[in-house]
């Protein structure tokens, strides 16, 4: 009897506390949030050591409607710190502002150039819980805002098109670009104060406007020092990604294309120098204008070609003394006890074993 | 009409696995591999195995202990092998050691909630809903906490693994290199801060009177903390080679950081942060769970009158006012930390040692 009563007033506890806890504190309806797609950072307008942000918004009722045609709405900011820009930004809205969903984050050239800038943007942002530290960083000379308002090849909304654009590898070989992510635009800043960031720009004017990746933007002691452009970028996709499906194609025209290539690097002591072989597999068929020419003499110049864009992209990186190939990094992960030596001080070698598997169909 | 299930309040050698590994796998693995990287850098995982080995030479101390005194209660069996007075103290520390456990996984299931899902919404409100819960399948006893651990399990694991899993797919395993470069004492620290996430390993000593086959309870609870600790291993491993050993400090829960920034295939979903919380809560159910049942049994045996589910009423504002002392998650883990030094090593190693060899010299037997 005793134990009934218990277990009545138990269940009638229960039931009182629960339907009072069905208040909801944090419901927020889906047509009252409104979600960033992209974010664009600038130096401020007047004050170059405030912060402007744009961002591109796209609402809940518009993606219901297919995510395609949705309206992009840009808001804009101005701060003396990014986290202030940021809540001002939302400030004056109605729906709240969601950073869930933020596929890619556009830094103008004049925020890269101040050191305090570019330390307060990785900061602010890696800490931001809400914002997905897999972001796409990019970098960029021309107007945030205008590059925000194109309207990318195929219809996508600008930060779904960079998303695709990377793929699932983080590189897109056509362009010889490597993917930049928050996280590691953050990791790399707190190693050694260098990062390298995919550029993002446009071509044409007016209506016709199009977005266009390639090249790079490099960071020294935090701040923007050089770019690179596309062309001399291949060497950064043979040594640290896989460069299958990309082409090269000699003075004769004879092209050839990557199904696959693997890197290995290995360091070894010579002198006072550190040598870094960047041992590369890799297998292609040879495309479009029928060669003449023998296989061992196609492979020789294919080779050649490897191994002088390879040298070439090391050479500007150690021009501006920016690791952007991870050499140091692989060194210490893989030979703790080599003492660390400065990009400079890395004499790269490279050894390609390339296969010809096809002449054409 | 035939019942199929014996109402007897004893548990299947399986539902004592399922209970230890829905009680261990809990907060303590969220922030297992900073902890781990914090001494041993990127051989972080080596802590852990060091540590799953351990806990496994506990589980036999435990166990054994548990053998010794089946059909009788833990409070009889301190009593008769240590006697009256120490009995109780060592009860009542129990008691405190369960109590407290509940309250930092309230705070530490509160904290984590509010930073995934509900960020405006007050810790006294998660806290609420949680004991009731936690409570209210305490008081139901035994059998009915196994039956449900038995249907809990497989909501909770299966999204784990699978999005564990998928998580695993694009990580940089060289950041795993250089590998064994961390000092032994390093890796020994590791181990010892590793140690912690098998917190509940002593709740093993309080189980001897649900069993129903006692004997094979060494195996079995082996087998359970074997498996518990090589999935530690490999969330640990991954997420040291997803964030890096340099890097991983930077993230409070970072095991919660990795799965919820998984790249899922399809993009159907694209932050899991709100599917993985389903494992956690689950988690942290069964761990207050099983921390309000055995103390209030224990409090029950001290008292020595009533049924267990009025001691449940008593801890259940003890553990939300412990949980809501501390000012912040700093102080929440600084305080954690001091615990685990004291209660943890108290009643994970040292109780149960003490108890193995009095045990063994005063011949204490089985009632």
């Amino acid at each position: 009897m005793r134990n009934k009563k218990f277990a009545l007033k138990f269940v009638a506890i229960s039931a009182v506390s629960l339907a009072l806890l069905t208040f909801n504190w944090d419901r927020v309806e889906m047509e009252n949030r409104a979600f960033v797609v992209v974010m664009g950072i600038e130096a401020g307008e007047g004050d170059k050591t405030s912060f402007s942000v744009y961002l591109s918004v796209v609402d809940a009722p518009a993606l219901e409607n297919g995510g395609e045609d949705a309206p992009k709405l840009l808001y804009q900011a101005e701060g003396a710190s990014l986290s202030h820009a940021l809540s001002q930004a939302g400030g004056g809205m109605s729906d709240r502002l969601y950073y869930g969903h933020t596929k890619a984050i556009v830094i103008h050239k004049d925020a890269l150039e101040n050191p305090r800038m570019v330390r307060e943007i990785a900061d602010t942002l890696s800490q931001k819980g809400e914002i997905n530290i897999r972001t796409i960083v990019m970098a960029t000379d021309k107007p945030v805002s205008e590059i925000l308002q194109t309207k990318p090849k195929g219809g996508n909304l600008l930060g779904t098109y960079l998303s695709n654009y990377f793929g699932g590898d983080g590189a897109n070989v056509a362009s010889l670009a490597i993917k930049a992510d928050l996280e590691g635009f953050d990791a790399s800043l707190r190693r050694d104060g260098t990062a390298v960031l995919p550029k993002i720009t446009l071509e044409g004017g007016g209506d016709g406007k199009e977005i266009n990746i390639g090249g790079i933007f490099a960071l020294k002691n935090f701040a923007y020092i050089d770019s690179i452009p596309e062309e001399l970028l291949a060497g950064q996709i043979w040594v640290k990604e896989n460069a299958g499906g990309m082409e090269l194609v000699l003075d004769d025209h004879t092209a050839l294309q990557i199904i696959r290539s693997r890197p290995k690097i290995t360091f070894a002591m010579g002198g006072d120098n550190l040598i870094c072989h960047v041992k590369i597999q890799a297998t292609g068929n040879l495309v479009g204008l029928h060669s003449l020419r023998n296989n061992s003499e196609l492979n020789a110049d294919f080779t050649k070609k490897i191994e002088s864009q390879i040298t070439t992209t090391h050479g500007l990186f150690q021009y501006m003394g920016v690791d952007g190939l991870m050499l140091t990094e692989t060194l210490h992960k893989k030979y703790p006890n080599i003492p660390l030596q400065p990009i400079e001080k890395i004499t790269i070698i490279p050894e390609i074993h390339l296969e010809i598997k096809a002449h054409g169909s | 009409m035939t019942n199929n299930f014996a109402l007897n309040d004893k548990i299947s050698l399986r539902q004592v696995q399922i209970l230890l590994i829905l009680g261990i796998f809990g907060f303590g693995v969220t922030s297992l591999p900073r902890r781990v990287a914090e001494f041993a850098g990127q051989d972080g995982w080596l802590g852990v195995l060091l540590a799953t080995l351990t806990a496994l030479v506990l589980v036999w101390i435990i166990t054994n202990v548990t053998k010794m005194h089946t059909g009788i209660t833990f409070y009889d069996f301190a009593c008769k092998t240590l006697t009256r007075p120490v009995g109780v103290v060592v009860c009542l520390f129990l008691i405190a050691r369960l109590v407290l456990l509940a309250a930092f996984n309230l705070r530490i299931f509160a904290e984590i909630t509010q930073s995934i899902l509900l960020p405006t919404t007050p810790f006294w409100i998660v806290f609420a809903a949680m004991l009731v819960l936690a409570g209210f399948g305490a008081s139901k006893g035994m059998e009915a906490r196994a039956r449900l651990a038995e249907i809990l399990i497989l909501i909770a694991l299966v999204p784990l693994i699978i999005v564990f899993v998928i998580s695993s797919r694009d990580i940089d395993f060289t950041n795993l290199l250089p590998i064994f470069n961390a000092p032994l004492e390093n890796v020994g620290r590791a181990g010892y801060a590793a140690l912690f996430a098998f917190n509940g390993l002593d709740m093993l000593l309080l189980i001897s009177p649900f069993l129903a086959r006692p004997k094979k309870l060494t195996k079995s609870a082996g087998g359970a903390v074997l498996t518990m600790g090589g999935l530690m291993v490999a969330i640990t491993a991954v997420t040291i080679a997803r964030f890096g050993a340099g890097n991983i400090a930077r993230h409070t829960w970072p095991v919660l950081r990795m799965m919820d920034t998984a790249a899922m295939p399809g993009a159907i979903i694209d932050r899991q942060g709100a599917l993985i919380m389903t494992f956690w809560i689950i988690s942290a159910y069964a761990i207050i769970n099983a921390a309000l049942f055995f103390s209030s049994l224990l409090l029950k045996n001290i008292v020595g009158k009533g049924n267990h589910s009025r001691y449940i009423i008593i801890c259940l504002p003890i553990i939300a006012i412990i949980a809501a002392l501390p000012d912040n998650l700093t102080q929440v883990y600084n305080y954690f930390s001091r615990y685990n030094n004291i209660f943890g090593v108290g009643a994970m190693v040292i109780l149960p040692i003490i108890l193995l060899i009095i045990g063994k010299i005063r011949g204490v037997k089985n009632a």
